[in-house]
């Protein structure tokens, strides 16, 4: 897939990285615009050919090197998640809110506008050329219906022009007020509670697995630590530095990390199993397409996406719970309908709920990917 | 025969595309094509060189070759659109405008009219110039039909290497350094936080340097509250802008260069740290991993332990260190002044501007 030229037009988000070009898949040598996957920005070739392959091998050792030294620290603990966190919050708390719609910037953008749309007709006939200013008068003098005649409806319509930009101005502050205020801004979707008996039931189910896994909202169950003990290849991602301190002193492999950022950075392919826990469910419907999609690139074909999800009649009983819970950007959803999302994000997904659970208001489903071709749903 | 004449919005010595248009013009003397630089502001360095852009009517002759050097909005384009001549572009890209929103919402709506403006000259345009593959790939996706790479025409030759304090060197920290106007799109940010890291894993006595203009007032005060508030104030250090002298000494001086910038239409500075045998490490965004190819490490991600991780990796190895440097001095060949001359001569020529005979 080409990329889109409007994509290009609007680029990144305020605050929202760019997904670099991975280093595997950089086209060297191609003249052509690059054909890439959907996630990823178009792949550059390289100013001269015939390099491909020793660039490619030069590049792919040096970061085999560097993956072993991430690694390396991890295990050693050197880099402890509230670490992690107070980087990544010495910038984002100073990100400017509000984006593209600072008042502040468009009115100073306004009137400057407003004074380049005056224009002045009284044309300038000074000369140092003797006789020359006489000239221009009566050229000036002589022309003056004519550019009084212009000038006019061209004022006129350049001030109706700031009266229709101030007035769409006013529409647009009168739809922000409508919106009270961005639900993701209030807080974190609160993270439901995984029962016990779920917690077994998968933990059960993913202990053999063939592949690498990833639990998502790691802190919400102690799924990632039962799958560790067993000896799978798993690591688990949170947003809670504190708790992801504790785990990763406990010896568990802990990034700090959303679920989608996370998902959205990892490889095509290369993990067996996404488990969805905690706060996904409760995310904006927009936001949980993005997961599902980017889970379902990530896992490899036959490899597994496993959603611990709540009924809707799933009720929680601390004032807490309950006010976040009503605050969320999303809602509790019927498995018919996780199932339907699934299918509809990600047709190459094979998808079964597991009644076992069911009576908890607590559901597992469980979808395999059968291809990485879209639309080869079975 | 022909005359070629370049538009370029603002002319500076000290700046990518302004040696790359002083760089043309010297090539199309040698060649004995006529040639002007035409501009929107003219600036004191280059009085006698430019004429401001308005007063091309004047000094036209049939026939003539317009080259717009694009890289934003300009009411050059709009002067351009209106002309018969023969309009060529050569585009240095157009930074997306979603990397200014919030932080300068005025150069957002500018460079959105950029690409707008660039758009519109793609059906009146005879051949479109990009600085790398990258930028020709958005040029044929906005229409352009008959597009080519010319690489910048960098001339090391425009540094003046100057005596170092011995005592800069005594201190024995070791240097990070980037190069680029202080932007978001540059992601400083990311750099600060990897540098941080590093700092604390691996070698309390570093320093970073950013050098580059504060395009962007917001985002540079964002940054020194960073700084702060990391209490980083000692090692990390934003410098305005520097001269030609100075910034040869922040690149003689450095250990490394590291860059995480998200958006580079090419990046003349990964040529100027290959010129200086700096080791380079680089996010792959954009066209960096085309402009850089194996003269350096490409990173995959900023994440922070992976930068610093990569940092250290680089450092270590003397043998790694080596090898950089011999394969920056090859790169540095291949996109050297006399191959990118070489490369507009045979542009030149196929247009039959060279000797005279247009096809």
């Amino acid at each position: 897939m080409t990329k889109d030229p409007k994509d290009q037009l609007n680029g990144p988000g305020k605050g929202e990285s760019v997904p670099p070009i991975r280093i595997d898949e950089i086209g060297f040598g191609s003249a052509s615009p690059s054909v890439q996957s959907d996630s990823f920005e178009p792949i550059p070739s390289t100013l001269e050919e015939n390099s491909n392959e020793s660039i490619g091998s030069f590049q792919g050792s040096i970061q085999e090197k560097i993956a072993q030294e991430v690694e390396r620290k991890r295990r050693e603990g050197a880099f402890p998640p509230s670490f992690e966190r107070r980087l990544k919050d010495s910038f984002e708390r100073l990100i400017p809110q509000g984006g593209g719609t600072s008042r502040e910037d468009f009115w100073s953008l306004f009137r400057s506008t407003d004074r380049a749309a005056f224009m002045d007709i009284d044309v300038p006939i000074a000369s140092n050329t003797p006789g020359v200013s006489k000239v221009k008068k009566f050229i000036r003098s002589l022309t003056a219906w004519y550019l009084n005649y212009l000038l006019q409806q061209i004022t006129n319509f350049t001030a109706n022009l700031m009266q229709l930009i101030a007035a769409f101005d006013l529409r647009i502050k009168s739809l922000e007020d409508r919106i009270p205020f961005p639900s993701e801004s209030i807080g974190r979707s609160p993270a439901m509670p995984v029962s016990e008996k779920t917690a077994k039931f998968v933990s059960d189910l993913l202990a053999n697995s063939p592949g690498r896994l990833i639990i998502t909202c790691c802190t919400a169950s102690n799924i990632l630590s039962s799958l560790t003990e067993s000896g799978a290849d798993v690591y688990g991602v949170d947003t809670d530095e504190t708790v992801l301190d504790q785990l990763q002193q406990s010896g568990l492999d802990v990034r700090l990390s959303s679920t989608l950022d996370e998902l959205e950075n990892v490889r095509d392919g290369s993990l067996y199993c996404v488990l969805l826990q905690g706060s996904y469910e409760l995310e904006s419907l927009g936001k949980i397409r993005r997961i599902l999609k980017s889970a379902a690139r990530a896992v490899e074909v036959g490899g597994k996406i496993v959603l611990i999800t709540h009924l809707p009649d799933f009720k929680l009983n601390d004032k807490e719970s309950k006010i976040a819970i009503d605050l969320a950007p999303g809602h509790l959803l019927h498995t018919e309908t996780w199932e339907e999302l699934l299918s509809c994000v990600t047709p190459k997904l094979l998808t079964k709920s597991e009644q076992s659970v069911k009576n908890l208001s607590e559901c597992v489903i469980i979808a395999e990917k059968v291809s990485d071709q879209q639309g080869s749903a079975s | 025969m022909s005359a070629l004449h370049q538009f370029v919005p603002s002319l500076l010595n000290s700046d990518a595309i302004g040696s790359h248009v002083l760089e043309i013009k010297k090539t199309l003397d040698t060649f004995g094509i006529q040639n002007e630089v035409f501009v929107n502001s003219e600036k004191d360095d280059h009085v006698g060189i430019a004429h401001p852009f308005l007063s091309y009517p004047k000094m036209r002759s049939d026939g003539d070759i317009l080259l717009y050097h694009v890289a934003g909005a300009s009411a050059m384009a709009d002067f351009l659109s209106s002309r018969k001549e023969i309009i060529w572009i050569d585009y240095h890209n157009i930074t997306p405008s979603a990397f200014f929103d919030g932080w300068d919402n005025r150069t957002s709506a500018s460079q959105h009219i950029g690409r707008i403006q660039l758009e519109r000259l793609s059906g009146m345009t005879q051949l479109a110039l990009a600085d790398s593959h990258f930028n020709e790939s958005e040029l044929i996706d906005l229409g352009f039909s008959t597009t080519q790479v010319l690489p910048i025409l960098f001339n090391p030759d425009n540094f003046e290497d100057a005596a170092i304090d011995p005592t800069i060197l005594s201190q024995k920290k070791q240097r990070w350094l980037f190069v680029g106007r202080i932007t978001p799109g540059k992601a400083q940010h990311n750099l600060i936080r990897s540098f941080a890291a590093y700092k604390q894993l691996y070698n309390p006595n570093c320093e970073l340097y950013l050098v580059g203009k504060p395009a962007t007032p917001k985002y540079f005060d964002s940054l020194t509250a960073m700084v702060d508030d990391l209490g980083l104030n000692d090692a990390v250090f934003l410098t305005k802008g520097v001269s030609a002298q100075e910034l040869s000494i922040y690149y003689q001086t450095a250990d490394i260069f590291v860059s995480l910038s998200e958006h580079e239409g090419f990046c003349v500075p990964l040529l100027e740290a290959m010129h200086y045998r700096l080791p380079i490490l680089a996010l792959a965004s954009s066209a960096v991993p085309e402009t850089l190819a194996d003269a350096g490490v490409l990173l995959e991600s900023s994440d922070p332990l992976r930068v610093a991780a990569a940092v250290d990796v680089v450092l270590r190895d003397q043998e790694l260190l080596e090898d950089l440097r011999r394969r920056a001095k090859d790169r540095l060949t291949k996109l050297s002044l006399e191959s990118a001359r070489t490369a507009l001569r045979d542009l030149l020529t196929s247009y039959g501007l060279v000797d005279g005979v247009r096809p």
